[in-house]
């Protein structure tokens, strides 16, 4: 789950972290008093969980005479097809550099690591370029402490205390990602976080009750999904996928894409599932728009196919289903499964390349 | 010979008396492997299955006659660490089959299999399985058949179909690994390939990646051809996935320019491994390069 910039930087503030005084305003009225009390001068950040808001116009130095009229317009902007919803308006901080700094899950070490650049404020890419980006494993030992310090500049003391308070704030709110971009070192050599892009582990939100109550789901089918314990996400394109298994699923789409079709989704039921968690699948799968085929995919192993089967059957019985059902099984219980659908007049197929030809054949024949 | 696992491997089930930890001790066992004990604290003194069960691991491994050396963990994901916490600290080896464990958690664990010298697989996966000899772990059993052929892959059902279509060929396997679909696995690819390539029988290896991080790229750059001289044979799942979308698998996300298929398929090509397009197409690289 991806914090909005003023989320994360409550949990800097919380985390004893320092950053610039602000407000968060939901109106264009709200704003201009906001910038009154920061002094008559602030900027204003429109709160989007998207990257690149300043090169897009989502961020501007304002003073008490513009504040309102550039809030109203920051309010209407589209960024990814989000617009804000809140603005945050902070002090301006005099700055002598703006530096790089992320921890970030390292995959392959399996461990926390450190980035830190002296390009801040571009992305990690240009910063690389630039700059250069001195990567570290955390915890941070000693013998590396210098090379850090010299990325960082500034006050020792102050630069060991963050660090410190960041890792601290990594693991205690199960991050993956915390990104400082930009961070700023000020004349008095002192830090102030500007940024913040917060990524929280979703497998850790049973024991993040704060951030969990701040979770933005998807779209509503996607909600429903998660409701029914099924994973999905849509793509968009005609044939609706059920399948068990994330690689499976993964396999599918590109079968069909092979075959010519877009698929409309990601759907995977999951292991051990039942009847009736089919049933919802394919209700999931079948409401979104735009759909002119069914492609089920199930290799039986945990899942049983026949059990996917039944719950198939079910469904298509129960829903009036207009589109054709492709259905493919394989494994354990397939026997049984295919019994089952061709009883109710549903082919259906040994071959998952075949299967998802035919496929992207009906629902080409089904969208003339 | 095989890797990790084999007919002499003596497992502790944990969450034994759970659904799921029930249902899978039972169809180990009549796999042929050997189930020597359950855990789950507070059921000591019950039995599963003719398994005993124990309320902890050293108790159970103090009344064993020959103690056990791996575990299989069925235990929901907020005791996941715990769980593997006391198998290491046992002195077992130990597998997380468990879906949802939090990455912190699984770092920590990884760090104590670390430093206490022991293996450890998962999580979110189906665990590994020597045909004919030993299944630790929820895959189909009746799919794999022994051979020498290594497959280690990030998914568990498109294993079993990659593994159908090489057992219908003909191709047996020497062990089947699954490490998992999360962004941090505790035995990882280049660890698998590693076994394998010590492993005498292994005498070629299927990888199974999908998208999502860099261990493929990894693994064609300083592995397969140097450190890895088995001929590798290579599935990609997730070639249309979009970008920035979790794939059901929390490690199956495409993040900026990196973790793609088309980046995957390149490193593993420049490397020398034929990469098949379609699950079933395995099976024939396979033959052609033996």
């Amino acid at each position: 789950m991806d914090l909005l910039e003023y989320q994360g930087k409550d949990l800097y503030r919380a985390s004893g972290l320092p950053v610039p005084h602000g407000f968060v305003v939901s109106s264009a009225v709200e704003a201009k008093d906001a910038v009154e009390k920061l002094g008559g001068q602030a900027v204003l950040k429109i709160q989007v969980a998207t990257g690149h808001r300043g090169q897009r116009g989502g961020i501007q130095k304002v003073d008490k005479e513009s504040a309102e009229e550039r809030a109203a317009e920051l309010f209407e902007l589209k960024l990814d097809g989000h617009k804000s919803k809140q603005l945050l308006v902070e002090e301006i901080v005099s700055i002598e550099q703006e530096l790089y700094l992320a921890i970030m899950l390292d995959r392959q070490e399996r461990s926390l690591q450190l980035m830190l650049s002296r390009a801040g404020g571009v992305s990690v890419e240009e910063a690389a370029e630039q700059e250069g980006v001195l990567r570290i494993p955390m915890p941070i030992a000693a013998s590396e402490h210098k090379k850090v310090l010299r990325v960082l500049g500034g006050k020792e003391s102050a630069a060991i205390d963050m660090l410190g308070k960041l890792e601290q704030l990594v693991r205690s709110y199960d991050a993956l990602l915390v990104e400082v971009n930009p961070l700023a070192r000020t004349t008095q050599g002192d830090f102030m976080l500007l940024d913040s892009k917060i990524t929280i582990d979703d497998n850790a939100l049973y024991r993040q009750p704060e951030i969990a109550a701040l979770q933005m789901l998807g779209t509503k089918d996607e909600q429903a999904a998660h409701e029914a314990g099924f994973s999905f996400v849509e793509l968009g394109g005609t044939v609706a996928v059920i399948g068990n298994g994330a690689g499976l699923v993964m396999a599918t789409l590109d079968a069909l894409d092979r075959a010519g079709a877009k698929p409309a989704n990601f759907l995977d039921v999951g292991g051990g599932a039942q009847a009736d968690k089919t049933r919802k699948a394919v209700q999931v799968a079948l409401a979104q728009p735009h759909i002119k085929a069914l492609f089920v995919n199930i290799f039986g192993g945990i899942t049983r196919a026949d059990e996917v089967a039944r719950g198939l059957a079910e469904a298509l019985l129960a829903l009036d289903v207009s589109v054709p059902v492709i259905v493919r099984l394989a494994g354990n219980g397939a026997a049984t499964g295919k019994e089952i659908l061709e009883k109710q007049g549903i082919a259906t197929f040994d071959d998952m390349e075949e299967a998802a030809q035919t496929a992207a054949q009906k629902a080409k024949q089904a969208q003339q | 010979m095989s890797i990790l696992v084999n007919k002499d491997t003596r497992v502790i089930v944990q969450g034994i008396t759970g659904r799921e930890g029930r249902a899978h001790a039972a169809q180990m066992q009549s796999y042929g492997t050997q189930v020597v004990a359950g855990v789950t604290p507070g059921k000591t003194g019950q039995s599963v299955d003719g398994i005993p069960v124990f309320d902890s691991i050293r108790a159970a491994q103090e009344t064993l006659t020959k103690p056990a050396d791996w575990t299989v963990g069925f235990v929901p994901a907020n005791f996941a660490r715990a769980a593997a916490v006391e198998a290491l600290e046992a002195g077992l080896n130990t597998i997380v089959i468990t879906e949802h464990v939090p990455v912190h958690d699984t770092l920590f664990v990884h760090e104590l299999a670390q430093a206490k010298g022991l293996r450890a697989i998962g999580p979110n996966c189906p665990g590994i399985i020597t045909p004919g000899q030993a299944k630790l772990g929820i895959m189909p059993g009746d799919v794999f058949t022994a051979g020498n052929v290594g497959v280690v892959s990030r998914s568990g059902t498109l294993t079993y179909e990659i593994v159908s279509h090489l057992s219908k060929s003909g191709i047996g396997q020497s062990s089947c690994v699954g490490i998992g679909g999360d962004p941090v696995n505790l035995t990882n690819l280049e660890e698998a390939l590693r076994d394998f390539e010590a492993d005498p029988q292994t005498k070629q290896i299927v990888l199974i990646g999908e998208i999502g991080g860099t261990a493929e790229e990894y693994a064609a750059r300083e592995l397969i051809g140097s450190i890895i001289t088995k001929p590798v044979v290579a599935f990609l799942a997730g070639r249309t996935a979009p970008r920035g979308k979790t794939l059901g698998h929390a490690g199956a996300i495409i993040t900026g320019a990196a973790g793609t298929v088309a980046s995957k398929e390149k490193a593993l090509r420049q490397a020398g491994v034929p990469v098949a397009r379609m699950p079933k197409e395995v099976a024939e690289l396979v033959k052609r390069l033996s």
